[in-house]
């Protein structure tokens, strides 16, 4: 890669760093002061015999945590802008929706399977899909007016009812291979039968909103007694 | 890192001031002194750098100027303050008060005796 090519993409790099915040004076001087440093030591590595792209790795390294900076001139990080806790504790029902709408869909396709192998008429039955999502979008609309303005609780299983859960699915996925071979030996319907992978997703998915709400109604009668 | 970094860090101001003691400089060579004082043991990132040198300007310990060069890049420039020479000698006396004080602790006085 030439200088020049190093340099725009120097350039191009710093720029990314200081993508989240508006390019105002103070931040184009803080910008243009580590873009000559940063171009200076660059030069440096290549003189002492470094090859471009290791020169490259090396200063781009050097460059640390914008965050840094960007916090000394007053301006929110990124980090600050959407908090780890909030992305790590979704909400009850939001995640109660999530694995709903999957226990739906895989429902949705062992019909669509089911109905074409049945009666062989693909080009009708894809028509499922177009029915299932205008039913869904009917459902989630019924869903945010039934719980429009009221809070969703955010979900924190502790370890125990994560090891527990996890016990659980590996039991559950073990009992689907099973019951996938026997069945499929039984009637050597293979051609449809791998629809039992879809039931067993739709099944992790109940066990999980199970867990949830028996998890909810132990913390709630907890608070209670 | 391969030394008490931490430890380092915590002095990052007055690194910076020590070097700006004796002449105006810019970021890179601040750094690239940090980097041959210490052996190529230690060297500061670019944004710890810059954030000293904020906090340091805040604080009126350096002023900075872009510097206007014929040839190569246009620079800027911290200049160290009457205050920031004050500040500079306060935690000189500071660390080795405290470096006595950590040496009497550790015992490691008796050692060099």
């Amino acid at each position: 890669m030439s200088e020049v090519n190093m340099q725009a993409k120097i350039h191009a790099h710093i720029d990314r760093l200081f993508a989240s915040v508006p390019a105002d004076e103070r931040v184009s001087e803080v910008k243009l002061e580590l873009y000559m440093n940063t171009i200076d030591r660059y030069n440096d590595l290549v003189n002492e015999g470094k090859s471009p792209d290791e020169a490259y790795a090396e200063v781009i390294g050097g460059i640390g945590d914008v965050d840094e900076i960007l916090d000394s001139l007053g301006y929110p990080t990124q980090q600050e802008a959407s908090p780890k806790k909030e992305r790590r504790a979704k909400g009850r029902r939001k995640l109660i929706y999530d694995h709903f709408c999957n226990v739906y869909w895989m429902f949705v396709l062992i019909l669509y399977f089911t109905l074409s192998f049945a009666t062989g008429a693909w080009h009708i039955t894809w028509m499922t899909f177009l029915i299932a999502t205008a039913l869904l979008k009917a459902i989630r609309a019924f869903l945010d007016i039934r719980y429009a303005g009221k809070p969703d609780l955010p979900y924190q299983p502790t370890k125990e009812q994560k090891k527990l859960r996890a016990t659980a699915s590996s039991i559950l996925w073990l009992l689907v291979l099973i019951v996938y071979f026997a069945v499929s030996f039984i009637s050597h319907a293979w051609y449809i039968t791998w629809n039992i992978f879809l039931l067993g997703s739709a099944l992790e998915s109940l066990l999980s909103i199970h867990c949830i709400m028996k998890d909810t109604c132990n913390e709630q009668k907890e608070v209670q007694q | 890192m391969s030394i008490a970094a931490d430890l380092i860090r915590g002095h990052t101001d007055a690194i910076i001031l020590s070097h700006l003691i004796h002449r105006d400089s810019y970021g890179y060579e601040i750094n690239k002194s940090i980097l041959g004082r210490s052996d190529h043991r230690y060297e500061l990132k670019e944004a710890t750098l810059y954030t000293a040198f904020k906090r340091l300007e805040d604080a009126g310990y350096i002023v900075s100027y872009w510097g206007d060069e014929k040839v190569g890049a246009r620079r800027k420039y911290y200049s160290i303050t009457p205050a920031g020479r004050e500040a500079y000698e306060k935690q000189l006396s500071e660390w080795l008060a405290t470096r006595n004080i950590i040496d009497k602790l550790l015992g490691t006085e008796d050692s060099t005796l």
